[in-house]
């Protein structure tokens, strides 16, 4: 009786044993069901063994298809990123917090002629390889951007290497440091591409604006010996041999004279213009307000002369450039307000500057005299093209130096203008700033 | 010798220029200042040694030298002019169209005392050519 009551206790334990088994099967099926929102079915037959156990199963499930999703994504993105870093036409490098190298795309090669592997060997104790080959020249600029990027700042460096096969290229790398929390870096990405051609390219344009411009400069010189001949000639005739000449014989002379006369105003304004580049730029600090003490100060007579009043703001901010070039905008623009003010009233001249939010000193120099036609604003700014040609004298440089200057300091000129009642014009110029890339004396001792 | 001398009223001006219309008009000016000394023109560097240094020629007290003789420049000769025994101290004023600050340095390192640029319209060129043929010319101690 007892072995028959044991044996009946077995077979249930045992069809209870199989049953859950049975269940836990199929819990399992349902959980691991493919994630493409099938609806488990029968779910309201599930027999009920816990009473939480329906809401345990729902939140694994849940779980175990997030999991499943973001591994899908993850590599995905690990595709997408393998795709773009092994195919992308710039070398990128990431640097650890001590200057190891734990990335190097495989474009490096490319562009140093060294591979991944050699990179990350050369750097294993730290030591920086594009230093390595950057050319002496540029050494101390490729530190700075290094040591600025410590900071946690973004910047662009351009420099030559030595490409592995000697040969010297141009390159341009963006660094972008990576921080924690903390703000602290923790490691710099160094983005470089290939700039040869392009600088090569500009460099060739650059030298061959030299050659303009050194050429203009000297072929102006030359030319004043044969102005001196012409205007000195047609002058005697005109003291000495009057009376041989006549009236109508002095009045030939006279044009003479005029057209020497308009040829040493042409030589001088293209030698203005070209002694902008020709001679040596001495870029410091400009105090402005010194600048417009000397303008008006050469400008006096002609303010007297036209009775002008001219307000100047006293506390004008300072830029960076060549004193000479700088004072050559002012009294440009001073005297041109002045040359081209009104007949009809009292020219009034106003000189007003500030400092913008994004560092560029805005000068306005405004009048109320001629004005501008607007069919001639376009040109305003380019050599001998003269708004008021006739009735007034003027080489048409001046404006044309301006915005030569101008651009630079790379700035802008703009101008405003209503015939009849007068113009503004206005100069942007980068402001004069402290060097803010300067490196804390003990963070450069580390780095 | 003597290294200084007194500027005679008919002591000579040499003129150095390689331009016949330019030396006309200088020549002009300075008959125009009121100056009357005897004119000395030389258009060659050559010329202008025989004129200093060669036998039988006019003492010369002042010379008006054209930078830019073609292919010479005459601030080759004003050493020479320095280190003459006779023209040691001789006033060179030196003439040019050009206003280059390389030009006017160049005079000024060979050992000019002047330098006169010559774009200047006739009556105010006379002027400062009558100005420093008055200072160059007196008499010297």
């Amino acid at each position: 009786m007892i072995v028959g009551l044991c044996l009946v206790a077995a077979a249930a334990f045992a069809c209870g044993l199989f049953i859950q088994s049975r269940l836990i099967r199929r819990a399992i099926e349902r959980i691991f069901a493919p994630v493409n929102g099938a609806q488990p079915k029968g779910k309201e037959t599930m027999p009920h063994f816990c009473p939480f156990a329906q809401d345990v199963l729902d939140a694994v499930r849940h779980e175990l298809n997030r999991k499943s999703e973001l591994e899908h994504e993850t590599a995905a993105l690990r595709e997408r990123y393998e795709l773009v870093s092994t195919n992308i036409a710039a070398s990128l490098l990431i640097y650890d917090r001590s200057g190891k190298v734990v990335f190097c795309s495989p474009y490096t090669q490319v562009l140093t002629g060294y591979s991944p592997e050699e990179i990350a060997a050369y750097s294993a104790d730290g030591a920086d390889f594009l230093e390595s080959l950057v050319v002496e020249q540029d050494a101390e600029r490729y530190k700075r951007a290094r040591q600025v990027s410590q900071l946690g700042e973004d910047i662009l460096v351009r420099c030559r290497i030595r490409h592995r096969s000697g040969l010297r290229l141009w390159l341009e790398t963006r660094l972008v440091p990576v921080c924690n929390d903390d703000g602290e870096v923790v490691s710099v990405l160094a983005v470089t591409v290939d700039v040869t051609d392009t600088l090569n390219y500009q460099e060739q344009i650059e030298a061959q604006n030299r050659d303009l411009s050194d050429f203009a400069y000297m072929v102006s010189h030359d030319l004043k010996a044969p102005i001196f001949t012409i205007k000195g000639m047609a002058h005697a005739l005109l003291e000495d041999h009057q009376q041989q000449l006549g009236r109508d014989g002095c009045e030939l002379v006279n044009y003479i004279v005029d057209g020497a006369a308009r040829l040493e105003r042409l030589v001088a304004s293209v030698i203005e213009y070209s002694s902008i580049n020709t001679k040596e730029w001495q870029n410091t600090d400009v105090d402005l307000n010194t600048v417009m003490q000397q303008v008006r100060a050469d400008l006096a007579e002609q303010v007297r002369d036209k009775n002008a009043a001219v307000i100047v703001d006293d506390n004008l901010p300072s830029i960076s450039g060549d004193q000479i070039r700088i004072y050559q905008i002012f009294s440009n623009l001073l005297g041109n307000a002045l040359k081209y003010s009104s007949p009809d009233r009292t020219p009034q001249i106003a000189v007003r500057g500030k400092r913008t939010a994004s560092d560029m000193v805005v000068v306005d120099v405004q009048d109320n005299g001629l004005g501008i036609p607007s069919a001639k604003l376009d040109d305003i700014f380019r050599p001998y093209r003269r708004a008021h040609g006739n009735e007034i004298e003027g080489s048409g440089i001046g404006l044309a130096c301006v915005k030569k200057i101008v651009d630079r300091l790379g700035g802008t000129v703009t101008v405003s203008s209503v015939e009849g009642q007068g113009s503004t014009f206005s100069v942007s110029i980068p402001a004069a700033q402290p060097n803010p890339r300067e490196v804390p004396a003990d963070l450069a001792r580390i780095f | 010798m003597d290294s200084s001398f007194t500027a005679a009223p008919l002591a000579a001006i040499l003129l150095l220029d390689d331009s016949p219309a330019h030396r006309t008009l200088i020549k002009r000016s300075i008959r125009k200042a009121g100056v009357d000394n005897p004119l000395v023109e030389s258009a060659t560097l050559e010329e202008a040694r025989h004129a200093l240094f060669g036998r039988n020629c006019l003492p010369i007290a002042l010379a008006l030298l054209d930078l830019n003789l073609g292919q010479e420049r005459s601030s080759s000769l004003i050493p020479e002019i320095r280190r003459s025994d006779i023209y040691c101290d001789l006033p060179v004023v030196v003439l040019s169209t050009s206003a280059l600050e390389t030009d006017i340095r160049e005079s000024y390192a060979a050992g000019a005392d002047c330098y006169m640029i010559k774009n200047e319209d006739n009556a105010a060129f006379s002027q400062e050519i009558a100005k420093a043929l008055a200072f160059y010319l007196q008499p010297r101690r």
